[in-house]
C-alpha cells in the first residue's frame, strides 16, 4: 500500500503540475530522459534569512526537486540554496538556516548532503526512511500522494504550498 | 548466505597503490616529494588519508591548512563518498600497473561537483544511509531496523579499523535472506555507465520470472536495448564470468556499503 511505482509517481506528478499551472505558482517538470527516475518536479523561490544570529538578513535562492526514489519507492525532497553572490550554502550553513532548532546529532539522520540521483551533483536531501510510513498515516489511498508528500515535508524546509491545492488543514 | 569466506577475505584485502602529490598552486617553499600509500579498495579516501594530509600540510600556505581536503585524478575531482576501489576501477586505465597518481588539494573545494565529506561523522552518516537503502532493497529494511545501535557501530568500526571478523560478525546478518525467503527481494547494485560516475538505478530481482536464480547473462539481457548490448561486467578489478549468480554476487562481492558496484561494458549494435 505504501509503495508507489514509478508510473504512479509520474502520473501524480503530472496531475500536481496541472494544478500548479492553473495557479501559476511556478512548478515545472524536468525530464532528463525517459528512463526511471529521470523526470522530477522542480520549484524555486527566494527567501529572506539570517545565516547566523549576528549577521544581516539576506536573500537566498532555493531550488527544490521532488525526485522518485527507486530503492524506497517513495518521493524524495532535494534542495539547493545559493546566496546572491552565487555561492552554494554548505551543510552547516543549510542546517543553520533551515533547521536552526534541531540538534546536529539528529540532523545527521534527517537532512544531509548527498548526490542527486538524476543530476549527480551535491544536493541537500531529507532522508526517506520514514516517508512510506508517514504517507500511509496521512494520505488517503485515492489522494495524490506526491501532493501529500510535498505538503507534509515541504514546510520543514521553507516550502509551502498554496491552500488552493485543495488540502484540508 | 555468504558461505565462501575465502572470497570474502580476498575482497576485504584488496588494495590499491596511490602516489599523492601536492597542488603546485598551494605549495610555499620547497616542493614536497610524492607520498606513496597502499589503501584498501573498500574504504573511502577521507578515512585513509590522514597521514597524507599531515605530510603535505607542512608544505602549503598557512591560510589553506584548515580547508576542506579533496583529490583529483587528471583534473577529475574524486567523489569522496565513493569507495576507493570504485573510483579506481572507473578511472584508472586497466593496463596501467603503476601507482595511481592523485593530487591533494586544501583549497577551492568544488562545491557544485563534490559532496563534502570533511568529517568522520558525515562519512558515517552516509555509510549508514547506504546500508539502510541496501537493506530496504534486500529485506524491506527489516533486518537493519531490528539491529541495535551497537551493531551499526560495530559495522562502521570494523570498516574503519580494518577488522574483518568484527565487521562480518554483523554483516553476515545483512547477507542472509530474511526469515524463510530463499533470496533477497532485490539486489542493491550500482550499474556504472561508460566509465563515468553516473549510474543506473533499476530494481533487479535475483530470481527470474521463471523462478530460476538469475545469472549475469540474464542481467546482460535485461540491460540490453535494441541499440546497445551489455557484454560484460567488472567489479573489484575483476572481469566477471557470465554464469556467476546475481544472488551469490550480492552476498560475496558487495562493498561494505552492501552495494554491488558494477562497471557495465556495452557494445553498440
Amino acid at each position: 500500500m505504501s509503495e508507489m511505482t514509478w508510473k504512479d509517481f509520474l502520473s501524480q506528478a503530472q496531475e500536481f503540475l496541472k494544478i500548479s499551472e492553473q495557479l501559476g505558482d511556478g512548478w515545472v517538470l524536468h525530464e532528463k530522459d525517459a528512463n526511471e527516475p529521470n523526470t522530477f518536479l522542480k520549484y524555486s523561490h527566494k527567501i529572506k534569512c539570517q545565516e547566523s544570529k549576528d549577521s544581516d538578513f539576506t536573500l537566498i535562492n532555493v531550488e527544490y526537486h521532488i525526485v522518485y526514489s527507486v530503492s524506497y519507492q517513495v518521493p524524495m525532497l532535494f534542495f539547493q540554496a545559493h546566496r546572491s553572490d552565487g555561492s552554494l550554502l554548505d551543510l552547516e550553513a543549510t542546517w543553520r538556516v533551515f533547521m536552526p532548532d534541531t540538534a546536529s546529532k539528529d540532523l545527521y539522520q534527517m537532512l544531509t548532503q548527498t548526490e542527486h540521483p538524476v543530476l549527480f551533483r551535491p544536493f541537500m536531501a531529507l532522508h526517506p526512511c520514514r516517508t512510506a510510513e508517514v504517507l500511509d498515516q496521512f494520505g488517503q489511498p485515492s489522494a495524490n500522494r506526491v501532493l501529500t508528500f510535498i505538503s507534509l515535508y515541504g514546510p520543514h524546509v521553507k516550502l509551502q504550498l498554496a491552500n488552493a491545492y485543495g488540502l484540508s488543514k | 548466505m555468504a558461505h565462501d569466506r575465502e572470497v570474502l577475505r580476498m575482497i576485504w584485502e584488496g588494495q590499491i597503490g596511490i602516489c599523492f602529490q601536492a597542488d603546485r598552486d598551494e605549495i610555499v617553499g620547497i616542493k614536497p616529494e610524492p607520498f606513496y600509500l597502499m589503501v584498501s579498495r573498500l574504504s573511502y579516501l577521507p578515512l585513509v588519508t590522514d597521514k597524507v594530509r599531515k605530510y603535505f600540510t607542512r608544505y602549503i600556505a598557512a591560510e589553506h591548512q584548515d580547508g576542506a581536503v579533496w583529490f583529483d585524478y587528471n583534473g577529475i575531482p574524486l567523489r569522496l563518498h565513493y569507495p576507493t576501489g570504485v573510483l579506481y576501477d572507473l578511472l584508472h586505465p586497466e593496463e596501467d600497473c603503476t601507482p595511481w597518481g592523485l593530487t591533494i588539494h586544501f583549497s577551492k573545494f568544488p562545491e557544485e561537483t563534490l559532496v563534502k565529506m570533511n568529517s568522520k561523522e558525515l562519512l558515517e552518516s552516509h555509510y549508514m544511509s547506504c546500508l539502510k537503502e541496501a537493506d530496504v532493497l534486500k529485506h524491506r529494511g527489516l533486518v537493519i531496523s531490528a539491529m541495535q545501535k551497537k551493531d551499526h557501530n560495530q559495522l562502521w568500526l570494523g570498516l574503519i579499523n580494518d577488522k574483518f571478523d568484527q565487521f562480518w560478525a554483523v554483516n553476515r546478518r545483512l547477507m542472509e535472506p530474511y526469515g524463510d525467503q530463499e533470496s533477497f527481494k532485490n539486489i542493491p547494485v550500482r550499474l556504472y555507465n561508460d566509465d563515468d560516475f553516473t549510474y543506473t538505478q533499476k530494481l533487479i530481482s535475483p530470481i527470474s520470472e521463471s523462478g530460476q536464480k538469475k545469472s549475469l547473462a540474464d542481467l546482460m539481457a535485461e540491460l540490453s536495448t535494441p541499440e546497445r548490448k551489455a557484454v560484460g561486467f567488472r567489479t573489484h578489478g575483476i572481469d566477471l564470468h557470465e554464469e556467476t549468480q546475481v544472488q551469490w554476487m550480492s552476498e560475496h562481492l558487495s562493498y561494505p556499503d552492501n552495494f554491488l558496484h558494477l562497471s557495465v561494458d556495452y557494445k553498440d549494435v
